[in-house]
């Protein structure tokens, strides 16, 4: 590929060709403030921020679209483009309601963080402003016309991305009005992202709404495990409350660009809502037990009769979990396995949609199928190992680490389970499948524990513990540890999942990575 | 003992010194009642700077509403963390946010005045007030209407544009 | 009411779409005939245009929006358009309005009942040498003033 050599502020810099000014400045560290350029959408050039000075170029120039040649000069910093920032942004400026204290992009508006940067003017607006429609309800986004600066990154996305092409700049000059064109709800499955890619506030999510100042969250690195794409996720908390906020995307061009859709940004609502709250036992009605009895009753139970025995393996469990569940269920006998995914969908390695959802709405099928080939284990199936507890007499079938997408997939085999065999079911949420279950065990989400994952797309990535477990929940691996011991004793399970990656996680699937410190973007397996 | 006089000896003779002092200050004070510093209180009250940082007001505007739009500036200026504001959407769109909640845990407050600075709106200011003595701890949370009601719903006269 | 171009119609648009290299290149034109059929462009008449361009009706909107001539709603049969820029206002172009108004009874931008009449106040008509100018439909009058303006009305009137 051919290169050209440009200096920026006097730093010389390399880029391939076709490269514009402004992605060169990015190479050479230099920020440069603009409003509509982003690097997963198309370039527009309408907000006039990203002026440079190039040498023999009469007038300022906006970067995002010119293109780098051999030997150009660009400053950012000299006095006229100071100037020139300043006043793009007192334009900007003109009509912005003076919202800040109702809106929730303070803290992180571009508009607030330009002028701390590159305004601190007086203003010279007297007149009254224009006005325009707030607070409209579009569907899960809240629209408020008046704060938009017109920098169509939403109009480019719907047309871009989702192609939907619901949010478009009618009327003109300072009448300029950002709307949807039926003027109904959005209708697609991302709506989410605009409210991450509006650099103000004006498209604001509605279930944020009010919610918390963003300067009183932390963010946490993690990923999402609603369904197989494994997108890149940062997760704001406020770590005084130990309250989970929000999900919102991470940049991962390999995965996920700069998305994630609707169903995994406002899935953490399952983190609470009908969760297990402490071991469950049923005894002509579920009552309320401790973790001890419920260990020792497995022990037992599973000790007597391994050969009769049937582990489900849900594949929302991390990497770690199912090495731990396998080795530990393994060690006391059990050689019927199953994984519980839908096996229908869960070969799907590209969206379905197109752009970030799968049918699978598990995280980690391709980790759970590949461990236990690589542990010697037979993966029966579902269909076989559905079969087997209808046909063979069996005495237990342990279903270990479910979560809220796989109780629906209990309902097939919670069919066909005769009464004389007894059920374990380990999942994070309720489900009226698990009314027939001997025991229904709380677990934890994936907000609240540490493993990697293997996605659809063949990618090993890492999942980070955000709260601590709700409740009386127990991972997979204070599961297995559990019936090991047959009783009570608690485990650190983030030592257990360490210990576990690096002695056979991490030669397997992705070797060189270490586990406090895996890659952020994932690797390939 | 050794050559102490009669006088140094006995006790009775500071006593009696120690008594006059005392005695001098009762009948100066008598006949002197002004230049006492003590006030009788609480017939009496000191006047204070109108720069006094007391019991904190929110102010309303001119139709009744509560004039705070639950920014949560002070809540984050505040060195006491004693500010917990819960907003909620308001009915009028040009309005658009309001405090649902807005508690002042008086017994952490340090009476500061940093979010009476950091308002942009003018909605809390720190009043004449300084009595708030009371029988229990959870008295000790003043909510929104107490603290609305601690300014008599005090008017701000700033005009914004 | 299938919303098509008529033969006429389609060929003229056929003509011009031939001439770039990208349909909705032709979009200006295309809404110049769907105006000048159905006399505004309502939401089925943007829908057409739009599929016959192979852009989201949204982009046809946004150019809809943007141009005042477009006409967004049905400006009944006469579209009285009253100048109001400098050298009309000096000769009187709001005495025209406001006998248009107390006339007809609407408001700007808006249509009478009887679907007969809409007033807008338009800017520069470029006639400055015969102010006042009022343009109905594509036609100007010039050198306007009450009386004329009520026999104006009149006549239009008559001639339904």
């Amino acid at each position: 590929m051919k290169t050209v050599t440009l200096t920026i502020n006097g730093q010389a810099v390399t880029v391939n060709e076709g490269t514009t000014v402004f992605q060169a400045a990015q190479a050479a560290g230099v920020f440069v403030p603009h409003y509509c350029y982003h690097p997963d959408l198309s370039i527009a050039g309408v907000c006039r921020m990203c002026m440079v000075e190039i040498e023999k170029v009469p007038r300022p120039q906006i970067s995002c679209n010119t293109v780098a040649t051999e030997g150009m000069v660009v400053r950012t910093d000299t006095p006229k483009i100071k100037d020139t920032v300043k006043g793009v942004l007192e334009l900007h400026l003109i009509n912005h309601p003076l919202d800040c204290p109702i809106c929730d992009k303070a803290g992180e508006c571009k508009l607030q963080d330009f002028y701390q940067s590159y305004g601190l003017y007086t203003s010279r607006m007297e007149h009254e402003k224009v006005h325009k429609p707030k607070v409209q309800d579009i569907g899960t986004i809240v629209l408020d016309s008046e704060r938009c600066i017109l920098c169509t990154r939403c109009v480019r996305f719907t047309d871009e991305v989702t192609h939907s092409n619901e949010l478009g700049i009618f009327n003109r000059g300072d009448r300029s009005e950002l709307r949807t064109y039926d003027e109904g709800p959005l209708k697609n499955d991302y709506t989410g992202n605009l409210a991450d890619i509006c650099p103000v506030g004006a498209l604001t999510a509605k279930d944020f709404r009010f919610q918390q100042r963003v300067w009183f969250l932390d963010k946490t690195k993690s990923v999402c495990t609603m369904c197989a794409h494994g997108c890149n996720t940062a997760v704001s908390i406020n770590s005084s409350t130990k309250k989970l906020y929000r999900v919102e995307p991470r940049r991962n061009p390999e995965v996920n660009q700069s998305w994630i859709c609707d169903t995994g940004r406002w899935g953490i609502h399952s983190l609470t809502e009908n969760r297990v709250a402490t071991p469950l036992k049923n005894a002509g009605g579920f009552l309320d037990a401790t973790w001890n009895q419920a260990f020792s009753e497995m022990k037992r139970a599973i000790t007597e009769a391994p050969e009769k025995t049937l582990v489900f393996l849900s594949t929302a469990m991390t990497n770690e979990e199912v090495v731990d569940v396998c080795q530990v269920m393994f060690a006391l006998g059990v050689k019927n396995f199953s994984w519980l995914v839908d096996e229908a969908v869960v070969s799907e390695t590209q969206p379905f949609d197109g752009i970030l959802k799968h049918h699978d709405l598990s995280a980690n099928a391709r980790g759970t199928a590949e461990i236990l080939k690589r542990l010697g284990l037979t993966n029966l199936g579902m269909k076989a190992g559905i079969d087997k507890v209808k046909t063979q007499p069996l005495s237990q079938v342990v279903a270990v680490g479910l979560d809220a997408a796989q109780g629906p997939l209990w309902v097939e085999v919670a069919a066909v389970i005769p009464t004389t065999t007894q059920s374990f079911v380990h999942a994070t949420n309720h489900h009226p499948s698990f009314e027939a279950a001997k025991w229904v065990l709380p677990n934890t989400t994936s907000f609240e524990k540490t493993g990697t994952i293997v996605s659809a797309l063949a990618r090993v990535q890492k999942v980070n513990r955000i709260l601590p477990a709700q409740g009386l929940a127990r991972d997979s691996h204070a599961l297995a540890w559990g019936i090991s011991r047959g009783d009570d004793r608690s485990v650190p399970s983030k030592e257990r999942a360490k210990t576990i990656f690096e002695s056979s996680i991490q030669s397997w699937f992705c070797p060189g990575e270490k586990f406090s410190q895996f890659n952020e973007m994932g690797v390939a397996l | 003992m050794s050559g102490r006089s009669l006088r140094s000896r006995s006790y009775l003779w500071p006593i009696f010194i120690g008594m006059w002092i005392t005695a001098r200050h009762l009948f100066f004070n008598l006949f002197h009642m002004r230049c006492l510093p003590t006030i009788q209180y609480p017939e009496q009250r000191r006047n204070y700077s109108p720069r006094f940082r007391g019991l904190h007001i929110l102010t309303v505007k001119q139709n009744g509403d509560i004039r705070c739009t639950a920014c949560m500036l002070c809540a984050t200026a505040c060195p006491a963390a004693c500010i917990h504001i819960t907003a909620d959407e308001h009915p009028d769109p040009n309005v658009e946010k309001y405090p649902r909640e807005f508690n002042i845990d008086m017994l952490r407050c340090v009476f500061c005045g940093m979010c009476e600075e950091a308002c942009p709106v003018d909605a809390i200011r720190m009043g004449p007030g300084y009595e708030l003595a009371g029988f229990d701890r959870n008295d000790f949370i003043y909510t929104k209407d107490d603290l609305v009601k601690n300014g008599n719903n005090t008017l701000s006269h700033v005009t914004h544009h | 009411m299938k919303y098509e171009f008529t033969p006429e119609r389609m060929k003229e648009f056929q003509k011009v779409k031939a001439k770039y290299e990208r349909p909705r290149s032709a979009l200006l034109p295309a809404l110049y005939l769907a105006q000048e059929q159905w006399k505004f462009l309502s939401d089925e008449a943007i829908q057409y245009v739009a599929g016959l361009l192979e852009m989201p009706a949204r982009e046809v909107f946004e150019a809809v929006s943007f141009y005042t001539m477009f006409r967004k709603k049905d400006m009944g049969k006469y579209c009285l358009q009253v100048c109001n820029n400098i050298t009309c206002t000096l000769m009187g172009s709001e005495a025209l309005l406001d006998l248009l108004h107390k006339e007809l009874d609407v408001g700007l931008s808006e249509t009478t009942k009887d679907g007969m009449f809409s007033i807008l106040s338009v800017q520069c008509l470029g006639s400055c040498g015969t102010a006042p100018v009022v343009q109905i439909n594509e036609n100007y009058y010039e050198n306007m003033n009450c009386d004329r303006l009520k026999i104006t009305l009149q006549q239009l009137r008559g001639t339904t």
